[in-house]
């Protein structure tokens, strides 16, 4: 499988009054062709710079990257044709239209105003395509971005957090639509603080805190990897009857929503059936209690979240 | 040309572009309605008596004293010219347009070209227009209340002659913004700068060591402006000299604030 982007040992560090902080230290990231790949990370873990120095924002201090096999940043003149970007909050010009504003960045590649038409029926703005900017609300802005960034009908979309402003249904949209596209055979490079947002949409994902790499893979192998807790879910049709049960028979349970949690190892969940059913209760669903991507994420980032949220790691203070 | 056509449809969507058009439009309705009531109930030959009136062509410029009432906008238009110079630049860098048009055209000097090229073109087109806006503006005191004698082909040429080269300046005190704004990514910063120099320290160096005074800007310009050689500087040049410092003065921090585009990162907006 290629990759369409590559980083290697990248280090970003910034001079400031009393010492050097470090905002990326040595992260090596390969991101393979196709799909849609999540970047975590709480804040100010490096999530944005990174993608600032894949696109030639910023100079990286050290450590090499390639982005649809070309050096950035010497070949992201070929490189920047195929790429379709949003980093932080998409900027447009609040007194044009948004469609004057599209067709302002197409004109810069040559693009025809057909294919404005296009994307903004693709984002659902074809309606308010005449209104001014200004009058945009943030999600309308967000989706006005991603049109922008689709204009190029890109191989690979780079979206610093994309789904920020939106609404419930607005994040849905931008989530069905990233799959879409995926789908379509592009490569969709998502960073975003939404786990939920990357828990659905997404193939692979990386994990990043205080600008390292925690962890990397498939959803579904990232979340397998930080095995499971020692405790089951347990349905049955009367909980308060199940609580006391199983209490009655030693185990340390718990409500959780409509269920149960009984703290025991799923192997050992044929006691706590039998101590049901010992009871008059029988079980309608029994599972592991499996680790979402939420308790992965926490997991592996809570060491440095608060360092994160306090902005970087100071070096040479 | 298509970064460039992109960059001047940006700038000329800035509020502050068109609020400072309106303006001087507006200033351009005000002195042909001065121009006209001063000039009312008067003869030609009271207008030529009197200290000089827009409704006389003759007026607009004398070639030979090189002064005329053309002259009263160049101060202005340099002005203009920097403060719509500074605010196009600055407000990419506040609004963080400047991210999205690099992701479009990561090749950050052919970018800093185009912004500073589009600067100095609409500089250039919007100052002549003005001057011509201006001048049009004396035309119904002229034709109701004045005279247009004097007007003949040389006398066009020599006006036309200075008012491309007060575009000329305008657009160079446009680029001169541009590059401030652009090292400091801020509008303030290069309209504090230019003041400060332009009041504070040539002020300074005028008065502790005048023989310096044919260097400065504020003498360079006045008299590329004009095209004449100053009377009251120590050692003044004459405008060719002038235009050469101005074009190199130019260049030192054009080329500084390209430098710095290009080799710096590019942050969030502010």
């Amino acid at each position: 499988m290629t990759n369409v982007v590559e980083i290697e040992s990248l280090r970003k560090s910034y001079r400031r009054r009393g010492g050097t902080t470090v905002a990326i230290d040595g992260l090596d990231l390969c991101v393979p062709e196709g799909g849609v790949y999540g970047f975590l990370g709480p804040n100010g873990s490096g999530k944005t710079t990174t993608i600032r120095c894949a696109l030639g924002l910023a100079r990286p201090t050290a450590g090499a990257i390639r982005v649809l096999g070309r050096p950035v940043p010497e070949g992201l003149r070929e490189a920047a044709r195929r790429i379709g970007a949003i980093v932080e909050t998409p900027a447009l010009l609040p007194t044009m239209t948004a469609r004057e504003n599209l067709r302002l960045l197409a004109a810069v590649d040559r693009i025809g105003p057909r294919r404005v038409d296009e994307v903004l029926a693709v984002v659902g703005l074809s309606d308010r395509a005449d209104d001014l900017v200004k009058r945009y609300s943030l999600g309308m802005k967000q989706r006005l971005g991603l049109a922008g960034a689709l204009l190029k009908d890109p191989e690979l979309l780079v979206l610093d957090e994309p789904a920020n402003g939106l609404d419930p249904a607005g994040m849905r949209e931008v989530r069905e639509l990233l799959r879409r596209l995926a789908d379509d055979g592009r490569t969709v490079f998502v960073s975003s603080h939404i786990l939920a947002e990357i828990e659905s949409t997404c193939d692979r994902v990386a994990i990043l805190a205080q600008g390292r790499l925690v962890t990397h893979g498939t959803v579904a192998d990232v979340i397998s990897a930080a095995g499971h807790r020692a405790s089951i879910l347990v349905k049955v049709d009367d909980l308060d009857w199940g609580v006391r049960a199983l209490h009655d028979a030693h185990f340390t349970v718990q409500r959780v929503n409509d269920e149960l949690r009984v703290d025991i190892p799923p192997e050992r969940s044929g006691d706590v059936t039998r101590a049901l059913a010992a009871a008059g209760q029988w079980v309608t669903e029994l599972r592991p209690d499996r680790f979402s991507l939420e308790d992965v994420f926490l997991e592996l980032t809570s060491g440095h979240v608060e360092v994160a949220n306090a902005e970087l790691a100071e070096v040479g203070a | 040309m298509n970064l460039l056509m992109t960059e001047m449809r940006r700038a000329m969507h800035r509020r502050a572009v068109r609020a400072l058009i309106a303006i001087a439009l507006v200033g351009c309705v005000m002195a042909g309605l001065i121009s006209y009531l001063a000039s009312a109930g008067k003869t030609v030959a009271q207008l030529r008596a009197g200290d000089g009136s827009p409704a006389l062509v003759e007026h607009w410029w004398s070639a030979a004293d090189h002064e005329g009432f053309l002259s009263v906008g160049m101060f202005f238009l340099f002005l203009g010219g920097f403060f719509g110079g500074a605010t196009v630049a600055g407000a990419e860098w506040r609004a963080g347009t400047m991210t999205t048009v690099l992701t479009w055209e990561p090749r950050r000097l052919r970018l800093h070209s185009a912004r500073v090229g589009s600067a100095a073109v609409l500089a250039f087109a919007i100052s002549f227009g003005l001057q011509i806006v201006f001048l049009v503006s004396f035309l119904p005191s002229v034709i109701l209340n004045g005279s247009s004698d004097g007007m003949d082909g040389w006398f066009l040429f020599d006006l036309a002659v200075v008012m491309v080269r007060t575009s000329a300046i305008t657009a160079a005190a446009a680029v001169l913004a541009v590059s401030l704004a652009t090292a400091a990514r801020n509008t303030a910063f290069a309209i504090i700068t230019l003041f400060t120099w332009l009041v504070v320290v040539e002020g300074l160096i005028r008065s502790l060591k005048p023989s310096l005074s044919g260097w400065l800007w504020g003498e360079n310009v006045a008299t590329s402006m004009t095209w004449s050689r100053l009377e009251n500087v120590e050692v003044g040049h004459g405008p060719i000299v002038s235009a050469a410092t101005l074009v190199v003065y130019l260049a030192v921090i054009a080329g500084g604030a390209a430098a710095s585009f290009h080799r710096r990162d590019i942050a969030a907006a502010t």
